[in-house]
Formats: C-alpha cells, sequence, structure tokens
C-alpha cells in the first residue's frame, strides 16, 4: 500500500540489564572504543584510514573538479585578461560585488577591454552565476578560497590581484566545457 | 485556548504567587542549546519553569524583501542561507514555486535528482540534529560531544557528495527554474551507495549508544508532551507532528517530484514527548537511506533543464501570477508562495512569502517549557529542532 503509516515501535519499559544501568553504559563505551582502536589501527599503519581528522594546513583535501572557489578573470598569453568588459557578470551578481568601467582601444582586434575590474570578496558568496553569464569564459571559479584577512580592504580585489593564467585555471575551464555539453546536450550550444 | 498539563502559557506573571522564589533567566541570545541566536525568557520558580516568552528576530535579514529586487534566477543562492541545514529545500521550495507560477514542466531526470538530493539532505539534517542533540543532553551519552563527533563525521560524508555534484560544501546553487544546474555522474550514485551503507551500519552503533541508556530515557521520556491537537492548531509539521500522532507528510500525501511513484512510509508516534521525537527522527533517517537506494539506479536519461538555458538573470519574465510549492523539509512543511511580475519588467517577484516551518515549530515553546526545569527546556529545544535563519528569514 502507498503512503503506509507505521507506528513507531516504543520500548517504554526497560529491561532488567537495560535498568542495572552499568552494562548499558560498557555497551556504549564498547562502541566508541571500538572507533577509537579502528581510528588509532589506521592513523598508525596509515592503511584504511577512519579517522576524519586532517592536518591541516600539512595536509589538504583533493577539492573535486566542480569546485567553487573564489572567482578570477582568466588571463591570456598576451598578459590582457580576456574579458571584453560586456558586464553580464556585474549584472548577474546577486549580491552586486562586481564592479567594471570599461574601456575602448581603437583599431585592436578585441576593442573593448576592462580598465577596472573590480570584485568585492567580502561580499561575494561563490554562487557562481557570473562565471554561468559570462559569454566568454573569462570569470570562472578558481580553486583558491583561502582568502580572509586581517583587513576589509584587503579583500576588495582588483584587476591586478584577479587575473590568472589560463594554464593555471585548466582544470576548471574543461570542467565547464564537459558540464556545458552535458547538462545543455541537444539544447543550444555555445559557439 | 489549548492548555498542556494544565500549564497556562498566557500566565499573568502579576498574579502568580507572591510569596514565592520568582527569577527571570534568559536562555540565549548566544547560548549554544538554541542553535543559533534565539532568546527565551523564562520565568523560573525555583528550579521550574512558570512561563517562557520567545523573543526571536536575532538573525531577520529581511529575505522575503530581498527577493523582490532580485531576479527569479538570482533568489535561489540567496534562499540557500534561510534553512542554513538543509539548503538544498530551500532552493527547491523556491525553484517549485516559480515553475508552478511560470508553468514549466520539469523533465524526469531533474525530478529524479531533486528527489536524491532532498532525501540525502534530509539525512544529513536529521544526522546535524541528533549530534547536537546528543549535545544538549550533555552528559547523559556519557560526554556528548562523542556522538556529536560521530554525526558530523557522517554527515560530512553527504555534504561531500553534494560537493562532488554541485561545487559547494553548503550554497549548493544546484537547482534552476526549470531544473537543475549539476547533473550526477555513474560516480555519484556509487559513491552515494558506500556512503550510504556505512551510515546504515554506523547508525545502529549510535543508537546502541544511547538508546537503552537510562539516563537518557529519564531526560527524553514525557518530556516535553506536545498533544496532537494543540500541534494541529499551532501549525506545527514534520517529525514534530508526527511524533505527536499527527499522521502528515506532504510526501505521501501532496506527491511531487516522483514522490507519488514511491512508496514513503510515514512514521508515527502517539506520545509526543522528546523521546518520540527522537523515535521518529531515527526512522526517518532509515527511511530517506531506503528511499535514495531505490531510486540512485533508475535515474532515467535526459535533459535535466525544462527549458531553454539563458544567459542572462533577467531572462524569465512574467506578468502578475501566481505560484505556491509546498515541500517536506526535514522540519516540516516548507512553503513558497510567489507573486510575479515585479521589478525589471517582471523579471523579479512582486512579493514572497516563506512558510517556515521552523517559526511553527518554535510557537510551541510557551506551551512546552512551563512545570519542566530549565535542563529539560535544553532538551525540548533540542528535539523541537528550530533553525533560526528559517525562524527569522
Amino acid at each position: 500500500m502507498p503512503g503506509e503509516v507505521i507506528q513507531v515501535k516504543r520500548h517504554e519499559k526497560l529491561g532488567f540489564l537495560e535498568r542495572l544501568y552499568v552494562p548499558m553504559i560498557v555497551q556504549g563505551l564498547a562502541v566508541t572504543a571500538g572507533h577509537f582502536f579502528r581510528n588509532l589501527r589506521g592513523f598508525i599503519t596509515g592503511k584504511n584510514r577512519t579517522d576524519f581528522v586532517i592536518q591541516y594546513p600539512d595536509e589538504r583535501v583533493d577539492y573535486p573538479d566542480a569546485f567553487r572557489g573564489m572567482p578570477v578573470l582568466v588571463q591570456l598569453d598576451n598578459g590582457q585578461p580576456r574579458c571584453v568588459a560586456c558586464g553580464l557578470c556585474e549584472f548577474a551578481c546577486p549580491t552586486d560585488c562586481i564592479s567594471i568601467v570599461p574601456g575602448e582601444i581603437e583599431g585592436a582586434r578585441i576593442e573593448r577591454y576592462p580598465e577596472a575590474f573590480d570584485i568585492d570578496m567580502s561580499r561575494c558568496m561563490f554562487c557562481g552565476l557570473c562565471e554561468e553569464a559570462c559569454p566568454e569564459e573569462a570569470i570562472v571559479m578558481s580553486r583558491e578560497f583561502e582568502i580572509s584577512s586581517y583587513d576589509r580592504q584587503t579583500l576588495n580585489y582588483d584587476k591586478e590581484r584577479l587575473l590568472v593564467p589560463e594554464t593555471l585555471l585548466k582544470r576548471r575551464l574543461e570542467f565547464l566545457r564537459g558540464e556545458y555539453d552535458r547538462v545543455h546536450a541537444g539544447g543550444e550550444t555555445r559557439s | 485556548m489549548h492548555s498542556v498539563t494544565g500549564v497556562d502559557p498566557h500566565l499573568d506573571i502579576e498574579t502568580y504567587d507572591p510569596s514565592a522564589d520568582l527569577m527571570v533567566l534568559n536562555l540565549g541570545p548566544q547560548h549554544p542549546s538554541t542553535h543559533g541566536v534565539f532568546r527565551v525568557k523564562l520565568y523560573l520558580d525555583g528550579e521550574i519553569i512558570i512561563k517562557a516568552v520567545p523573543y526571536a528576530g536575532y538573525l531577520h535579514r529581511g529575505v522575503e524583501k530581498l527577493c523582490e529586487e532580485l531576479t527569479f534566477v538570482q533568489i535561489i543562492p540567496i534562499v540557500d542561507k534561510n534553512d542554513y541545514v538543509s539548503p538544498m529545500m530551500n532552493e527547491q521550495a523556491i525553484a517549485m514555486a516559480c515553475e508552478a507560477m511560470l508553468g514549466i514542466e520539469v523533465p524526469p531526470r531533474a525530478l529524479y535528482l531533486r528527489t536524491i538530493f532532498a532525501e540525502l539532505q534530509r539525512l544529513a539534517s536529521h544526522l546535524l540534529w541528533l549530534g547536537t542533540f546528543g549535545m544538549d543532553l550533555g552528559g547523559a551519552l556519557g560526554g556528548g560531544a562523542t556522538l556529536f563527533m560521530y554525526c558530523f563525521r557522517e554527515r560530512e560524508t553527504i555534504l561531500g557528495l553534494f560537493e562532488e555534484v554541485t561545487g559547494c560544501r553548503f550554497h549548493y546553487n544546484t537547482h534552476a527554474v526549470g531544473g537543475n544546474r549539476h547533473d550526477i555522474t555513474p560516480k555519484f550514485s556509487c559513491d552515494t551507495k558506500t556512503t550510504l551503507e556505512v551510515i546504515e551500519k554506523r547508525l545502529e552503533e549510535y543508537v546502541q549508544i544511547f538508546s537503552s541508556n537510562r539516563i537518557y530515557r529519564a531526560r527524553t521520556q514525557g518530556i516535553g508532551v506536545l498533544d496532537g491537537d494543540l500541534a494541529n492548531s499551532l501549525g506545527i509539521t514534520g517529525p514534530l507532528a508526527r511524533a505527536s500522532g499527527v499522521d502528515h507528510d506532504l510526501r505521501r500525501d501532496a506527491p511531487y517530484h516522483i514522490y507519488g511513484e514511491l512508496d514513503v512510509k510515514v512514521f508515527t508516534e502517539s506520545a509526543g514527548d522528546c523521546f518520540a521525537r527522537t523515535l521518529v527522527r531515527l526512522n526517518e533517517m532509515y527511511e530517506s537511506i531506503r528511499i535514495v537506494r531505490e531510486i540512485i539506479d533508475s535515474v532515467p536519461e535526459g535533459p535535466i533543464l525544462g527549458m531553454k538555458p539563458g544567459k542572462s538573470p533577467g531572462h524569465i519574465k512574467i506578468d502578475a501570477s501566481q505560484g505556491y510549492s509546498c515541500i517536506e523539509s526535514p522540519r516540516g512543511e516548507l512553503g513558497t508562495y510567489i507573486i510575479g511580475g515585479g521589478k525589471s519588467r517582471g523579471a523579479s517577484a512582486y512579493r514572497l512569502k516563506i512558510r517556515s516551518p521552523s517559526l511553527h515549530a518554535a510557537s510551541c515553546i510557551p506551551y512546552l517549557f512551563p512545570g519542566h526545569t530549565v535542563s529539560d527546556a535544553v532538551a525540548i529545544l533540542g528535539t523541537l529542532d528550530p533553525i533560526m535563519g528559517e525562524v527569522d528569514r
């Protein structure tokens, strides 16, 4: 029968052993001791580790490909950002943390470029909407997230600090392309 | 007016026995057992609470108003922060409300993904509750921090699964209006099965730690009895109501996602005390594991987004129109009512209302606390499991 209702069994009355209390304490301690020795064995031998402690920052977890860290700008080989200052990420950002001042170069192949590109990381929540909105793959979520600082001003990232060479962002860019093909299969394709 | 065990929740302190040893105690706003910033003003006669007045609003962030400014695409990462223990549910609620308003059909694969995510999130949320409840009871469980650490370890594995799919442990931004953003891989289903196996095995161990412990029983049995009628009149839903004998579960009563095809078991208890609430939640955890196992292998192939993907955050536009969705979050009925046709030429909501289960759960505090000691108040608050981000929004 779908949506069966099950009255939960409630053992209101405790048995004799349970009322004695001490055997139950021993049972509880046996569980915790079991965990302790299993963890200890794994920690010493290094095999089948069951302990979850990671000796940060000496040890680090390898985050999955999908990991979203802070947004950065992709830097081309010529040192310029790939960004064309279209302003879509600025428009997409729910927290209004991106501010762009567009500039133009007369006669260049790509005319528009961002004269200033600031991201206020104290407001950014790493949601990834800017990355999704970007038509040029120019702003991507990096794997960097340890950006805490003692000073609020330090969290205001300008263009120079946001630029990351394309080769360092390869993992994310490849992931994005694969994800895009998979998710939007049969739909609109990226040119 | 309902009253529990002959206690008047609206007791006028002025008319109370003047010779009594009265004392006012503020539980919170920074008390660890309130699981957030929440203040309960307790009037004590000796150690017995005679009146409890909850004060909410310390975590009010104006999310509903903010959602009127942002577009339908932008509000999804924002509502993640409402119920910060089960963000998936918030996203689903808001996405479903938008879909109801826009009349978008969600593809079957996305529905399967949503169901899997919802059940895993329910499991994670209940694990967190179990851990913090062990902490609340403290010494009763042989130093409750052990259970807390164990439960967080298990919860971490579930968050790891989510991270693998969505890229974030917590504020996923994985649901979009019309479907999902991120797709699962075969590796995900494999990992999920292993994780569930481990969790199921360990849950049994954890139950062993406390279930037949006499001190635990003394702290929970007969404490904070919530009457089924009172639960109904206060609008309490979810595990709380089910522990009071109210047979109500939206997964079965108003099926969404693919729950209509599934055989969701509803666990009820009639006693309505802290122990009953514990039992109901524990059984729900096993039920979530069962549901995920049942559907993880039968996820159909196909698209996961039911509409043409748009680049601009304002690509979803609608004139005046409305939609309502309600889902069974780990804490009860999470409803979202949305009216379209707001700012940015209809790309944002005119008004958004979230019916949060935690607010209703917190509303029974004046009825449950009187007659108990302060230490019992902590146990009751622990089983009510209100998430303050959701109470205040």
